[in-house]
């Protein structure tokens, strides 16, 4: 009877003992160093597509392709579920990237085309008439998981001058 | 026997094709093609804040540090390399702007992420550690930033394509108490956008001490009928003081009213509604449906113009036939 009753108080104190020790230290309102763990999905960005903006004769004043297609997978599944999708663009460059030899960004425009989206929500393409400064593809509002492809094209407007060659340059989407 | 044959071969050929093809389709649709980020710690404080279970929120003192994990997945078939790292963003004209590649400020360069490149095989995912140490003499006041993961960049035709998907960090320097949030939403005007089509816009004020992400739903309410909830574009995201336009797109489109109008505006756990009364004036797109005041018109209109101008013809048509009966010759 004695070392039974021992057996479950001492089986007692360890259980508090790693009880004690395993639980998280409970936190004071200002403690911002307790955390706990979450455990939703991802906002996840496709690998880029590749693009190709095609060539353009010289004399001509236009030149657009597409930039391969992205896609943004959400599966936060946030009550309030928003993200927002931004780009840039570098200038594009040949040769030794003289002004004749340079498509400055200010004239790279970006158009999102038409966004084809699963969830509760809505995708709102937005683009940019000019890659100056960085400007917005799109927007998603809803509620839950969601995921949303658009195909954008970019438009290069160019110089009379503007050299033959073949233009070098990065666009950026920036998903967050 | 021989079209049986055929027949029969043609059967065959047709499942066969169908076995190839259906395979692939299915492998198509399960593969998701894409590296993800998401934030796995949240301060217990913010238990039951929204926006600290998908954004680094916080509030910290001059001199204080805080550490967080994140997890990065590789959700495609190659193994990819995968850059790690905090860059500045800021709050202006209603959005949440990330700057470009890695343009640092106070709180990117306040902010170490660990590792900063991961090596990831297919479909595999990896924890990462964000540290925020402030020094203790920063400035009070919120500061923005973002964690990004960037994938490697595609190269095709000259244009090299980068793609980056990241982690807001919303953080508040130094007081004793963390100041607390709140927004006014105002101002329900009901207008069309360039396009024509219908708009409802409100003023969002941040009159809090942290950023806010405001979205909105808005219904409309008239006698007997009920249309909505339409959802605002995006989230307009303010620092304090900040004041911004909420765009609700009305689509599909409702007649012109009046409307009974609520707006219920969100951020995080916080509510507000704005009400008003309105009507949608000015040029349709194209046919609104249920305002057929214009077709009306045209329907009465166009008829009554043909009789009109049918009438004047024959009474002219008449004129000119009795001078002709009276002097002219018949035929024979």
């Amino acid at each position: 009877m004695r070392s039974r009753r021992a057996c479950a108080v001492i089986a007692g104190v360890v259980g508090l003992v790693l009880f004690g020790a395993g639980a998280p230290a409970w936190a004071g309102p200002g403690d911002t160093n307790t955390t706990f763990t979450l455990t939703s999905g991802t906002l996840a960005i496709s690998v880029p597509g590749s693009a190709n903006l095609g060539s353009f004769a010289t004399g001509s004043t236009l030149v657009s392709g597409s930039l391969g297609g992205i896609t943004v997978d959400d599966t936060r599944g946030a009550l309030v579920a928003q993200w927002s999708a931004s780009v840039a663009s570098t200038d594009f460059t040949t040769g030794t990237a003289t002004a004749n030899e340079t498509v400055t960004k200010t004239n790279v425009a970006y158009t999102t085309g038409v966004g084809s989206s699963t969830g509760t929500g809505t995708f709102v393409p937005v683009g940019a008439a000019s890659l100056a400064v960085s400007g917005v593809a799109g927007t998603w509002t809803g509620v839950g998981n969601n995921s949303t492809s658009w195909n954008p094209t970019v438009a290069m407007t160019l110089l009379g001058s503007q050299v033959a060659g073949t233009y070098s340059g990065t666009v950026t989407h920036s998903v967050l | 026997m021989r079209w049986r044959a055929k027949t029969l071969m043609a059967w065959v050929a047709v499942a066969m094709l169908g076995g190839f093809v259906a395979p692939h389709a299915a492998a198509a649709q399960s593969a998701s093609n894409n590296v993800g980020i998401r934030l796995l710690d949240a301060p217990v404080n913010r238990a039951d804040d929204p926006r600290a279970r998908v954004y680094i929120v916080d509030q910290l003192d001059p001199g204080a540090s805080i550490h967080r994990r994140i997890e990065v997945a590789n959700a495609t078939s190659d193994r990819l390399t995968v850059q790690l790292y905090a860059a500045a963003a800021q709050v202006e004209q209603g959005e949440f702007k990330p700057l470009d590649g890695h343009t640092a400020n106070d709180l990117s360069g306040w902010t170490t992420v660990t590792p900063s490149s991961v090596d990831l095989a297919p479909n595999t995912k990896t924890i990462a550690t964000v540290d925020v140490a402030v020094p203790p003499d920063a400035t009070g006041g919120e500061r923005y930033a973002a964690v990004w993961a960037e994938l490697p960049p595609t190269q095709s035709h000259g244009v090299t394509s980068v793609n980056r998907v990241g982690l807001r960090m919303y953080l508040s320097i130094g007081g004793e108490a963390e100041p607390a949030s709140d927004f006014a939403v105002n101002d329900l005007r009901a207008g069309r956008d360039s396009a024509g089509h219908q708009l409802v816009t409100a003023a969002v004020t941040n009159t809090g001490g942290r950023a806010v992400d405001v979205a909105g739903q808005l219904s409309l309410a008239r006698t007997g009928l009920n249309a909505g909830p339409f959802s605002s574009t995006g989230a307009v995201t303010l620092a304090p003081t900040q004041q911004a336009t909420m765009s609700i797109p009305v689509r599909p489109q409702v007649s012109r009213g009046p409307w009974n109008a609520t707006l219920t505006a969100t951020s995080g756990n916080l509510s507000h509604t704005a009400s008003g009364r309105l009507l949608f004036i000015g040029a349709p797109h194209n046919a609104v449906p249920g305002d057929y005041g214009w077709l009306l018109w045209l329907l009465l209109a166009v008829p009554a113009a043909l009789i009109i101008v049918g009438g004047i013809l024959v009474v002219l048509q008449r004129r000119s036939r009795i001078p002709a009966a009276s002097g002219g010759v018949s035929a024979r």
